[in-house]
């Protein structure tokens, strides 16, 4: 009976984080309905937020059993509370539009339909998941690692730093590792089978993120085909399957980028808080989360200071400064942790070494190689239901054909796409890794994360396009004429928060 | 570089696109951000397509992981790992459970190939919370797991009480630590 209520108090727990900082940011309303309308993200954002104050607690020294993980999610919702009651700024601003009214009968049956596929398919996996063994990268290092927290509740010196513990990659950060044993201590027992369920159910949360943040003023049906395809992708659930955290790296650094597009469309500074704490729960859970956050970042704010708008710098940058900000402090312990103890990840060189064009001429063939696989898994659309191509055939269209007033937000996600494949690219290229092992064991799990960051832009895309070409039919604008409330910047502004978009 | 795999995802976003230049074509679309709008009802319309096709092999799919693995219990799901290749014997592993107490330090001694096969880590999570240490000086068990080095021959005997001997190679030696 504990492990059930254990584990249902342990996700209702660290959902309360982040409903919090969603009402605190003005992005949902205190209602009963609007707040559970928001768990999904909100669990996402809870994961993140708790997972980053206690890996600090972890390298400050201090045992993050039970007792402490409940003070710190109590401290964590009640701060972000107070802080908004403190700064009500954002939520002055109200919430989110809502959806669209439903234009016909025909449109509410299919996004109905499209919505219970989407909730039959999560049953389906979960009844799956609950009960896979713990096998291959796995068991040997995510539930190595796992443990290693629940029994000992601190970063035990032989398990996190010692030799013999090396191939459970002592450099990985900690957000799965203190996800899972947190909701352990709550069960009161570790059931390593229970971590895929749990994988399950972050990528139910992240769809659940996805459609939520895409809900607000445009047509459902113009994002949910889009959202409904993100869980069938077979590499999914072959991943969940195995217990490998490509997926949660993904979903957390798609929903991340989504939220900073968002910032980017709207200039709702809310978006790319919220857009900071998820990219931060990327950067938490694997090196590649990390460079992509890094990457997602960079993009933003060049796209952001691309566009010239007037207005006072802290004014324009200053969410993204504040969404920075919280990566960096999710990051930072632990990396200032790792350089303490001397770890560093064996199978990658230093840049020091792999910058060195002799080294990098070298290993020519295995970026040919790392290349054309890439492209032969995104090739096959049997596996990514032509996602890869739509997208790009898009950002194409949306950058040849300006008139939609959508070609940074098309360019941002191109660019963020773009380069977290070449940085995937640049570790095959640079390993110390047998090429062909590299590859077969690491290119389709890796190549999710990519997969993600374009399924996530295609449905921001398609259904930023619909909604611009419908707001330009209302306001009566002819054809080629720009629509009135777009004529000065790029896209125009939905919104009257302050930000990027904002005079 | 023009090799098959440029040339044939090319021509996927090739012919999404020429789809959408014929459909604002055909059906005169002459408005503002009409070829973005057709690009983005292709994509739909791809994707629906594919969903179409793709949802049964993958229900079959998440079905096929529901029967392999639906009688692993919650003992037998976390020492998995051992039916892999190369791996070591669950008796063994239950033995030096029921030997070696709980939070106990333990130094493991491997055959050089099994440890290049990570086996080490499958047996500290089947092990765990016991934790293996790399500082002899540390270890309060020594685990022959296969191998006994020749330093602790003479202690891995039958006439030592500290010794327990599982098969041949195989025990663990008890050394306080």
């Amino acid at each position: 009976m504990r492990t059930v209520v254990g584990f249902a108090v342990a996700h209702l727990l660290l959902a309360a984080p982040g409903l919090a900082l969603l009402w605190a940011t003005g992005l949902a309303r205190a209602r009963a309905r609007d707040l559970l309308a928001a768990l999904g993200p909100a669990y996402l954002c809870g994961v993140a937020m708790v997972a980053a104050v206690l890996q600090l607690l972890l390298v400050l020294g201090i045992a993050v059993a039970l007792p402490a993980t409940i003070v710190v999610t109590a401290l964590l919702t009640a701060g972000a509370w107070a802080a908004g009651r403190r700064f009500g700024a954002a939520r002055a601003a109200g919430p989110p539009p809502p959806p669209l009214p439903w234009r016909t009968r025909a449109e509410r049956a299919l996004a109905w339909l499209g919505g219970a596929l989407l909730v039959a398919w999560f049953v389906l996996g979960a009844r799956s998941f609950d009960q896979l063994p713990t096998q291959v990268d796995d068991a040997r290092i995510w539930s190595v690692r796992t443990l290693g927290i629940f029994f000992h509740d601190s970063l035990q010196t032989d398990v996190f730093t010692g030799e013999r513990y090396v191939d459970s990659h002592l450099d990985y950060p900690l957000l799965t590792a203190l996800l899972n044993s947190t909701i352990f201590r709550f069960m009161g027992t570790a059931d390593l089978r229970l971590v895929h369920l749990e994988l399950w159910i972050c990528m139910a949360a992240f769809a659940w993120t996805v459609a939520w943040a895409l809900a607000p003023g445009r047509r459902v049906l113009s994002w949910l085909p889009v959202v409904v395809v993100l869980p069938i992708l077979s590499p999914v659930p072959e991943n969940i399957a195995l217990g490998n955290v490509d997926t949660l790296v993904a979903g957390f650094l798609a929903a991340g980028a989504l939220f900073a597009a968002l910032w980017l469309e709207d200039g709702r500074g809310a978006h790319m808080l919220v857009g900071g704490v998820l990219l931060a729960g990327a950067a938490s859970t694997k090196n590649e989360g990390f460079v992509g956050a890094l990457l997602v970042l960079a993009v933003a704010l060049a796209v952001a200071l691309a566009r010239r708008e007037p207005g006072p710098w802290r004014q324009r940058l200053g969410p993204w400064l504040a969404g920075a900000g919280v990566v960096l402090f999710a990051v930072l312990p632990w990396r200032v942790w790792l350089a303490a103890h001397d770890i560093s990840n064996s199978d990658t060189p230093g840049l020091g070494e792999s910058l060195d064009w002799g080294y990098l001429s070298d290993r020519w063939d295995r970026l040919d190689l790392a290349f054309q696989r890439m492209l032969t898994i995104f090739g096959n659309q049997g596996v990514y239901f032509w996602i890869p191509p739509c997208f790009l055939a898009l950002v194409v269209a949306l950058a040849v054909r300006p008139r939609l007033r959508l070609r940074s937000l098309a360019g941002f996600w191109l660019a963020a796409a773009v380069l977290y494949l070449a940085a995937l690219l640049w570790v095959f290229w640079t390993s110390r890794l047998e090429i062909g092992f590299h590859l077969d064991t690491a290119a389709n799990r890796t190549a999710v994360g990519v997969a993600m960051l374009a399924v996530v832009g295609l449905a921001q895309l398609v259904s930023s396009t619909l909604r611009a070409r419908e707001a330009a039919a209302t306001a009566g604008a002819g054809p080629d004429r720009p629509p009135p409330a777009a004529a000065a910047g790029d896209p125009a502004p939905t919104s009257s928060a302050p930000g990027p978009t904002a005079t | 570089m023009w090799d098959s795999y440029w040339f044939g995802f090319l021509l996927q976003v090739a012919g999404i696109a020429v789809a959408a230049w014929v459909v604002v074509s055909v059906f005169g679309l002459g408005r503002r951000g009409a070829y973005a709008v057709a690009v983005g009802g292709v994509a739909l319309a791809l994707l629906g397509g594919q969903y179409a096709i793709g949802i049964r092999p993958a229900i079959d799919h998440l079905r096929s992981i529901d029967d392999k693995f639906a009688v692993t219990d919650q003992a037998s799901g976390r020492t998995w790992c051992v039916n892999e290749p190369g791996l070591p014997d669950l008796n063994f592993l239950r033995f030096i459970q029921s030997r070696v107490p709980d939070r106990a330090r333990y130094e493991l001694f491997l055959p050089e190939e099994q440890r290049r096969m990570n086996v080490s880590m499958c047996i500290a999570l089947v092990l765990a919370p016991r934790v293996e240490v790399s500082d002899p000086s540390r270890a309060q068990w020594r685990v022959f797991f296969g191998e006994i080095p020749e330093a602790y021959r003479d202690q891995a005997t039958a006439a030592n009480p500290a010794y327990q001997e599982y098969a041949p190679a195989m025990g663990v030696l008890e050394v306080g630590g």
